[in-house]
């Protein structure tokens, strides 16, 4: 194979099999990885789906109006993130926070929403009939509806177990990728992220542009084609 | 030789600093060969005839002096040849020279910043396209290939462009693009097998 000369870091050159940077290799290599993690929980999902014996079942629960803006908060974080690259190369450093920040921000802003949903199912209720010596509160005072607690957890059934395994190793991996976006951050405030290290901040981006990748199949095969 | 640059340079020269530092911002790979220190790489650069530094060796084309312009579209060409690259990049306005803050990422192959934005648009476009659909209840059938389609649209955009595998080398996409077939068969093997397969 061609040998060739990488630079690293000023006055370094490292030697490359590739002419490729090594860094570069690998984590495109992890994500490959990832394809295959994602991958096989979303077909677990899809091989147990329309199977649960008992509910709530996803057209019970799902809010897509709610998960929409969620899935346009993390579309957002991707341009944020291309745009914090585009600045470090220009060696625009202001820019470079400023849109590193906003990535990581819309990304926390995104487990916000995974964080209420989850809630949501867990505490959600469906309303059921008062039948006749049925010993509930409100049907002893007089109602004639009530509310069920009918929630979702991994524990519920099949679609709760499948379901909060795919969303919450995606949800995982989003936490991990805000981590890393303030970490740059904070080395972009003290400095330590000049425009010849930029490197560093398109790895980040990799990662997070997969990360958003995953939530788009996700939003659709299990949101949208759901039910 | 191998697939580099040849930067032949003089240390004590300011431009021939600037044009390592240029080099290293590119992510251009180069040889160094400095002429203070090394006696073969004197000898190289005699039998050149001895252009003013710093000179570019890219496959035997020489760039001589330091213009980003000529050494950017030397290295794009080359690298296009050799497969390091697949599309030709936007070229710029070219850079006047001066110091290191004032240039421009241009020749890095990729979008600009208005047409990462667009992206970002006909991503969002497309989600309310797909929010839209999705109420539709005369589609039936339809629904599934349609909005399947939708998603794969913005997934190739963001691998594309964000991404920017249709601007480096094959060796990602061939990683990315063998997991992905893997998967997806291992998928559709799975729900076939336990009949889940609509």
């Amino acid at each position: 194979m061609k040998e060739a000369s990488v630079p690293v870091h000023s006055g370094e050159v490292m030697e490359t099999s590739t002419g490729l940077d090594h860094r570069k290799l690998l984590i495109w290599m992890f994500l490959a990885s990832e394809c295959f993690f994602f991958g096989t929980l979303l077909a677990t999902y899809l091989v147990y789906r329309n199977k649960s014996l008992v509910g709530p079942f996803p057209e019970e629960i799902f809010d897509i109006p709610v998960t929409s803006v969620s899935t346009f908060v993390l579309l957002t974080s991707s341009l944020a993130m291309v745009l914090a690259l585009a600045a470090i190369r220009r060696g625009d450093q202001r820019g470079a926070k400023v849109w590193l920040f906003a990535t990581a921000i819309l990304g926390l802003t995104f487990l916000g929403f995974q964080g209420f949903e989850f809630y949501e199912f867990g505490n959600h209720e469906r309303v059921m009939p008062c039948t006749p010596g049925l010993q509930v509160e409100e049907c002893l005072m007089g109602a004639t509806e009530y509310p069920e607690p009918y929630g979702l957890t991994p524990r519920t059934n099949v679609f709760g177990s499948t379901f909060f395994t795919l969303t919450g190793f995606h949800g995982a991996h989003v936490t991990v990728g805000v981590i890393w976006l303030l970490s740059l951050w904070i080395m972009a405030l003290r400095g330590e992220l000049p425009q010849r290290e930029n490197l560093k901040v398109e790895l980040a981006g990799l990662y997070w542009h997969f990360v958003d990748i995953v939530w788009i199949v996700i939003f659709t095969v299990v949101y949208l084609l759901g039910g | 030789m191998a697939d580099v640059v040849y930067f032949y340079m003089d240390p004590a020269s300011p431009q021939c600093y600037r044009a390592k530092q240029y080099l290293i911002e590119k992510g251009i790979p180069f040889m160094e060969l400095n002429l203070a220190e090394d006696p073969a790489a004197r000898e190289t650069y005699k039998e050149l005839g001895s252009p003013p530094l710093p000179v570019f060796d890219i496959d035997g084309k020489l760039v001589s002096g330091l213009n980003y312009q000529r050494l950017d579209e030397a290295w794009v060409s080359f690298a296009l040849e050799k497969g390091y690259l697949r599309e030709a990049p936007p070229l710029d306005e070219p850079v006047s020279g001066g110091e290191l803050s004032d240039v421009i990422a241009l020749a890095h192959p990729g979008p600009a910043t208005i047409e990462y934005v667009a992206i970002a648009a006909v991503l969002t476009m497309v989600t309310l396209l797909e929010v839209g659909i999705f109420y539709l209840e005369s589609l039936g059938s339809a629904l599934m290939p349609i909005l399947l389609s939708l998603s794969s649209l913005k997934f190739v955009l963001v691998v594309s462009f964000y991404m920017h595998l249709k601007y480096d080398s094959r060796l990602f996409l061939s990683f990315f693009a063998a997991a992905l077939l893997i998967v997806v068969a291992l998928a559709v093997a799975g729900m076939a097998l336990f009949r889940a397969l609509v």
